[in-house]
Formats: structure tokens, C-alpha cells, sequence
């Protein structure tokens, strides 16, 4: 996650219920490519949506209850470095926890 | 093509006229000559919002046609004014998307594509009216820039993300 939402993230389970903050962990973790069984997602247009490095997804939006927006992107053989293992990752760019 | 019915016949075959609005249209021919449409109220409703949403599209098309200073305050000034968090690549994007959905929707009579790529942009530009946001959504990725977090509160001891993980590096999940 960015460095810069850390405080957002500590703040999310208190803002949007622990159930949700759960649920989209849960989501997020499992499948981050599919639309939620709980909350909405969509993708970002423009250039905010395109994907950040090769194999990475567009930018997701996932709204949590009005009450919270997360946008991520995903990668399913991310490579930490060089020739090490592939694995699946989340980035978890931005948390908006305003009330709109 | 709507099929025509007369006055009398809103009377003696009100079923029919009925069942031929709800295959697209019934046209009732009354006696000074002036004629009346029956049609799926879905139907209508997708046709004046594509008229509505054609009116806006031509707002911003305009205003993308004056100076980029005039153009700008126009679009703050239009029925989206959330449209001037985007800068002039979004924007020109977005006019092209528009004009494209609106083709398929005068075609096709289905408003719900149009509706849905709008939605999109609107929630687009809201993401990137804040600065900070603004900045992390349209930099280069920086891995450094990102650190490891958990399932938020988890009440089950070591349970925790099972397939993706939430930061740079998995090894440090």
C-alpha cells in the first residue's frame, strides 16, 4: 500500500465498519479481478486507469458503503526482483475515506 | 414501424393497442388528424436521456473548440463541471468515448452503456480532484514508495491475505 494512505488504512476498519474494511481484504485478496459480492467496483478511466508496469491490471475503484473508495491495481506474477519467483500482488494506491 | 389504430378503437381493441406499444410502438390517428404514440415508457425515457446527454456532449465539444483558458471556465461552468479535473488528454479522451457511446445509444435505443461510461469518468475526475491522489494515480510506480499492511483487525490468530498481497513484495507479506 502506499506509504502515504497508512494512516487512512489504520483508520479504515473504524470509518467503514471491520466487517467491511474485511470484506474488501478478503476481496482484494482472493479476487481482486472480479466484481464484488459486496460493495462496487469499476475502473478508472484515462490515464489514472492504465496500468502502472507491464502485467499489472488497470486501476480499480472499489467503493465501500459510500463510506470509503480504495483504487488498486493487481498483478498476478509479479516479480519482487530479477529472476525471483512470480507471485500475486496488490497495490493498493490511494484510500479515500471522505464522506460524499 | 407503429401500427395505426383510430380513436374507436381504443375502445373495442384497447388490448391490441396494448400489445403493439409493447413491441415498439402504437400510433393512434385521431379524428382531426393529429397523431398520438403509445410507446414502452423504458423506451422513451432512454430517448430523452440520450437527448439530454447529446445537448451536454455538444457543450463540452464546444467548449473544447475556444481558447483553452474560455474552454476551461465553460466546462466549469457546463451540467459537468466535474469534468475540469481532467487535464486536456482526459478530456479529449473522454469527448471521444462520449461521442462514440452516443452513436451506439441513437442506434441501438439503449441508454445503460452511455450511463455506465460517464458514471466512470465522473468517478475518475473525483479521484483526481484531490492532489495527493492525483499525484499516486498518475506517477511511475516507485516500489518504495509502498509498504505491507494486514487484514484489518483480523480476530483469528496468523489469518491473513491467502491469495494477493497487499504491497510491494510478497516476501514481506
Amino acid at each position: 500500500m502506499h506509504r502515504q494512505y497508512a494512516d487512512a488504512w489504520n483508520q479504515l476498519a473504524q470509518r467503514v465498519g471491520i466487517e467491511a474494511a474485511q470484506q474488501f481484504w478478503d476481496h482484494m485478496a482472493n479476487t481482486p479481478g472480479a466484481f464484488p459480492a459486496v460493495g462496487t467496483s469499476s475502473i478508472l478511466r484515462g490515464k489514472a486507469g492504465q496500468p502502472k508496469a507491464p502485467g499489472f491490471s488497470r486501476t480499480i475503484h472499489y467503493e465501500i458503503s459510500g463510506a470509503g473508495r480504495i483504487n488498486y491495481q493487481f498483478c498476478n506474477d509479479y516479480r519482487t526482483h530479477l529472476g525471483g519467483d512470480p507471485h500475486p500482488v496488490v497495490f493498493i494506491l490511494t484510500i479515500d475515506l471522505d464522506s460524499h | 414501424m407503429a401500427v395505426i389504430f383510430q380513436p374507436s378503437d381504443l375502445n373495442q381493441h384497447g388490448r391490441a393497442i396494448l400489445d403493439a406499444a409493447r413491441q415498439g410502438g402504437a400510433r393512434i390517428r385521431d379524428k382531426d388528424g393529429m397523431g398520438l404514440l403509445v410507446l414502452p415508457e423504458e423506451h422513451v425515457e432512454a430517448l430523452e436521456a440520450v437527448a439530454r446527454y447529446a445537448t451536454e456532449f455538444l457543450t463540452i465539444e464546444r467548449a473544447m473548440a475556444l481558447t483553452r483558458t474560455e474552454g476551461r471556465e465553460a466546462i466549469r461552468v457546463s451540467p459537468w463541471p466535474w469534468l475540469a479535473s481532467l487535464d486536456d488528454d482526459d478530456l479529449a479522451q473522454f469527448v471521444a468515448e462520449l461521442r462514440d457511446a452516443l452513436l451506439v445509444a441513437f442506434k441501438t435505443g439503449t441508454i445503460k452503456p452511455t450511463e455506465q461510461l460517464i458514471a466512470e469518468w465522473r468517478v475518475t475526475a473525483e479521484q483526481l480532484s484531490d492532489p495527493t491522489r492525483r499525484r499516486v494515480l498518475l506517477e511511475p510506480l516507485a516500489t518504495d514508495d509502498y509498504v505491507e499492511v494486514q487484514r484489518p483487525e483480523s480476530t483469528k490468530p496468523g489469518d491473513s491475505a491467502l491469495g494477493h498481497d497487499a504491497g510491494a513484495s510478497g516476501s514481506r507479506a
